[in-house]
């Protein structure tokens, strides 16, 4: 149970001064990363007002990428506060220090599950003060009372306060408690079929993403950072560049140059017009095939072992045979459609920023140390991001704008080219997975064995502490598994690459599970087992819950029916970010070698699941951009450049190539669970598992491109 | 460096640019209308399309001088209400995640269902296929463009 607070200092919120009589109730809500007050010392962070008019005010500390969150934590306040759907309106957050908002980071796919308790709770306690009010001012009992759609009634009598009439009242109540929650029966828009919040404004332009935010006076800039990864800038000759009319100034900035103009035309083309003079630095020989070697010889080295069950390393030193196998994982570039892009405005020493971000205090933070100023010095405003993905988790570009801001003396919105992005990304890391299966003189399996290398993200800046610590977090879907392995060893080899890298979306699970998911099957093989019962063995009592899901996509999809000829089907399964999810896919090749997908089952059991049509969303979505993964993507290196740049070079999936998905739902019990990230890591290996039954063909290298069949 | 009439969404505008110009940026930066997105500048993704003259085209690849005089359509004017078939589809079918890419996508919806009422599967891969979406909204799309075509029958 959360404690609520009520909240009398409003100036936080960004409300107007002079707003009285409001009902502001706040809630504190953990997070594991976040720095808290000490103990006992817990501060409110999550913010529901009911105004004198009736409106209710909802101030949500988490951005809206296209996730879908802010409808289902809309859902929460909604259904626990007892209001018209139409009541409520949500103000995003300024970005604030963790200590009150914690954290307002979308990302792990947690802002419903973390949301849930307090978020309800605080609008529960609410409509409790609420009821409250109205009993003390009719004289009759509480549990007389009851709340409705925005009002209290009083059924014997007959009698109805609207929640406007009874703020001030409810704000000298005392706060509950324990305020009572809904049953799932009582729930109004809880697991029910709502429309997204931000769907209408994106149907006819109207929707304000950070791209199409606009300030009087407002210059433009493009910027560029060196070619070659590590580079630095030397200097520029702007004579050209300065002859395209609109053209104002060219500024450096700590990440490169920035060419600022009336208008965004004048800035590209003065972009393209300017000599610029770059070091190469210490990179300009990097290759992708350098570091396919770089991981291949650390795979040789001694790795560091995260996990080991039954005596594993002897079971693999007596093994009477084995069988080996090596999948990897390229780089990837998040390539959100929306370019990247903030705008600065910097008077003095505080400036606002406009960031259509996933991480807001990130930027507020980063901009705020580009200026050299207190973070609380900056205001950062969050917008739509068309797009994240992971991307948006960092924000250099806040840091761009702040700088050329403060250098022109004006606002200013600074904007990256498509190819800007792709080549300037933060990427998912390279993998490289070690897979070996140990089998007695009988041939009974006896052992696992998962060896990753991999760039880690966490240790890339630390390498020293990376010598000593097995990153976990990159051992996601690789280590900690439900399956009951005969003996398992699971071993991790650090190899840092020059390249920036950060979490796309479900981080290490994806490269992990393919490398998991499809050995598993070349397990199977080779013990002439069917791939879906060999995993009900494993998961028999130590996750009943993915052995449902399996379960149900194979029947969906129509496990061990014939086929179409040149027809396959394959499966697997992730449990990651606390949501269990399994794909089915059936897939084929045609004879020029093209992979098509022909349909995915899947299913998803997060528990309560708050938001059903934004878990569908998700998944069917999640679906194409792990097959987008799994079939094209990879960013390559040649002299020290990433290689591609615009969706020629990186394509993505299209409508004819993206198969049908249909999602079941399944609530398996508490707790809730994530619902945006495990939809990815299953698709690739239950494509590649598909392609295996259809040509006998084993995929173990992402992206699959064409097959040679 | 000369001045351009366009005609956006039936308001006249003059405006005073490059001759090179692309028409996105003319939209977005002198018109004001930032409905119609810039997704790669190159013509790949057509989340910047528009009607020029009834036809579909990626604005990022019109100069502004060669639409001189053209009556143009964004998505800010497919209704005054979000009451075209399309989007009342779209919002049904509820579509966009990001919604970036979306105001390409559904002109291209229009313009589909301009040329083939009632489209196939078959016909929606053909002319759709060249709009991407990152967010993976494609069989909503589908969907959305079966019930618009379905609304529009009836109409």
């Amino acid at each position: 149970m959360t404690e609520v607070f009520k909240i009398d200092r409003r100036d936080f919120l960004e409300v107007a001064a002079g707003a009285t009589g409001a009902l502001i109730l706040g809630v504190h809500v953990s997070f594991p990363t976040a720095a808290t007050g000490g103990a006992g010392e817990f501060k409110p962070n999550v913010f529901i007002t009911v105004e004198p008019d009736g409106r209710v005010v909802w101030y949500t500390p988490r951005p809206e990428m296209g996730q879908g969150s802010r409808t289902g934590l809309k859902m929460i306040v909604a259904d626990e506060l007892e209001v018209p759907w139409e009541s409520i309106e949500i103000r995003m957050a300024l970005a604030g220090p963790r200590e009150v908002w914690g954290s307002m980071t979308a990302g792990g796919s947690t802002s419903i599950r973390l949301f849930f308790g307090p978020l309800g709770d605080a609008a529960a306690a609410a409509r409790e003060m609420l009821v409250a009010a109205a009993a003390a001012r009719w004289g009759v009992p509480a549990s007389a009372c009851t709340a409705q759609l925005g009002k209290v009634l009083h059924q014997p009598t007959g009698r109805s306060l609207g929640y406007g009439e009874l703020t001030d009242d409810a704000a000298r109540q005392p706060v509950p408690a324990r305020p009572q929650r809904k049953e799932q029966s009582q729930y109004r828009y809880i697991g029910k079929e709502q429309p997204r919040v931000d769907i209408p404004e994106k149907t006819d332009g109207s929707a304000i993403y950070g791209l199409d935010f606009r300030l009087p006076g407002m210059k433009v800039a493009v910027v560029k950072r060196p070619p070659v990864i590590g580079g630095s800038l030397k200097g520029w000759d702007d004579t050209d560049a300065k002859q395209v009319r609109g053209v104002r100034q060219v500024v450096k900035i700590s990440a490169g140059v920035a060419v600022v103009a009336d208008h965004t035309w004048a800035a590209l083309k003065g972009m393209r017009r300017l000599k610029i003079d770059w070091d190469a630095g210490p990179n300009a020989d990097l290759s992708s095939a350098g570091i396919a070697a770089q991981l291949e010889r650390d795979g040789q080295a001694e790795p560091m072992v995260a996990e080991e069950t039954n005596n594993a390393r002897q079971v693999f030193a007596t093994a009477a045979k084995k069988i080996t196998a090596v999948y990897e994982c390229p780089f990837l570039s998040h390539s959100p459609l929306e370019p990247i892009n903030a705008t600065a405005d910097v008077k003095g020493d505080t400036a606002d920023v406009w960031v259509p971000t996933q991480a807001p205090q990130g930027g507020q933070a980063t901009a705020a140390r580009a200026l050299g100023v207190p973070v609380e010095n900056v205001r950062l405003h969050t917008l739509y991001s068309g797009g994240g993905f992971g991307r948006r988790l960092d924000s250099d570009w806040a840091a761009d704008a702040a700088e050329v801001s403060r250098a022109i003396g004006g606002p200013v919105q600074v904007m990256w080219t498509r190819e800007e992005d792709t080549t300037h990304g933060r990427y998912r890391p390279i993998s490289r997975h070690q897979m070996e299966a140990a089998f007695d003189a009988s041939g009974k399996w006896i052992g696992w064995r998962h060896r990753v290398i991999a760039h880690s993200n966490r240790f890339a800046s630390n390498p020293e502490q990376g010598q000593n610590e097995v990153d976990r977090g990159a051992l996601s879907g690789a280590m900690g598994l439900a399956y009951k392995w005969p003996a398992s060893l699971i071993e991790w080899k650090m190899s840092n690459t020059p390249l920036s890298c950060a979490a796309f979306r479900s981080v290490y699970a994806q490269q992990n599970c393919f490398a998991t998911e499809a050995f598993l099957d070349e397990i199977a093989h080779e013990l002439k087992r069917d791939p879906l019962e060999l995993r009900l063995e494993l998961l028999d009592g130590s996750d009943n819950r993915q052995r449902a899901l399996l379960e149900r996509v194979a029947e969906a999809i129509g496990w061990g029916r014939k086929l179409p000829a040149g027809h396959g089907l394959g499966l697997a399964v992730t449990f990651c970010f606390g949501g269990r999810l399994a794909h089915a896919v059936e897939a084929s090749v045609d004879a020029a070698g093209k992979i098509r997908v022909h349909r995915v089952e899947s299913a998803i059991d997060s528990g309560l699941v708050v938001y059903p049509d934004g878990t569908r969303q998700q998944t069917e979505g999640g679906v194409v951009l792990a097959l987008t993964g799994a079939v094209y993507s990879q960013i390559t290196v040649a002299n020290g450049q990433v290689q591609q740049s615009t969706f020629t070079g990186y394509p993505l999936v299209t409508i004819d190539e993206a198969p049908q998905v249909n999602v079941q739902i399944v609530n398996g019990g508490d707790p809730i669970g994530g619902v945006g990230e495990p939809p990815i890591p299953p698709l690739a290996p239950a494509l590649s598992n598909a392609v295996f039954a259809a040509t006998g063909k084993r995929l173990r290298k992402m992206p699959f491109g064409k097959v040679a069949v | 460096m000369a001045s351009y009439t366009i005609t956006v969404n039936q308001r006249r505008h003059t405006v005073d640019v490059d001759e090179d110009t692309p028409l996105v940026w003319v939209l977005r930066d002198t018109v004001g209308l930032t409905g119609t997105k810039y997704g790669c500048g190159v013509g790949e993704c057509g989340a910047c399309s528009v009607f020029v003259n009834g036809s579909l085209v990626r604005s990022c690849q019109q100069q502004i001088s060669a639409v001189d005089g053209a009556v143009i359509q964004t998505i800010e004017g497919l209704s005054p209400d979000r009451g075209h078939p399309v989007q009342r589809a779209w919002i049904a079918e509820q579509v966009p995640q990001c919604g970036w890419c979306h105001s390409g996508q559904m002109l291209a919806a229009v313009d589909l269902l301009h040329k083939i009422p009632q489209p196939t599967d078959a016909d929606i891969d053909a002319a759709m296929s060249p709009f991407l979406c990152r967010c993976g909204t494609y069989q909503r799309i589908r969907k959305a463009i079966h019930r618009a075509a379905g609304e529009v029958h009836h109409d």
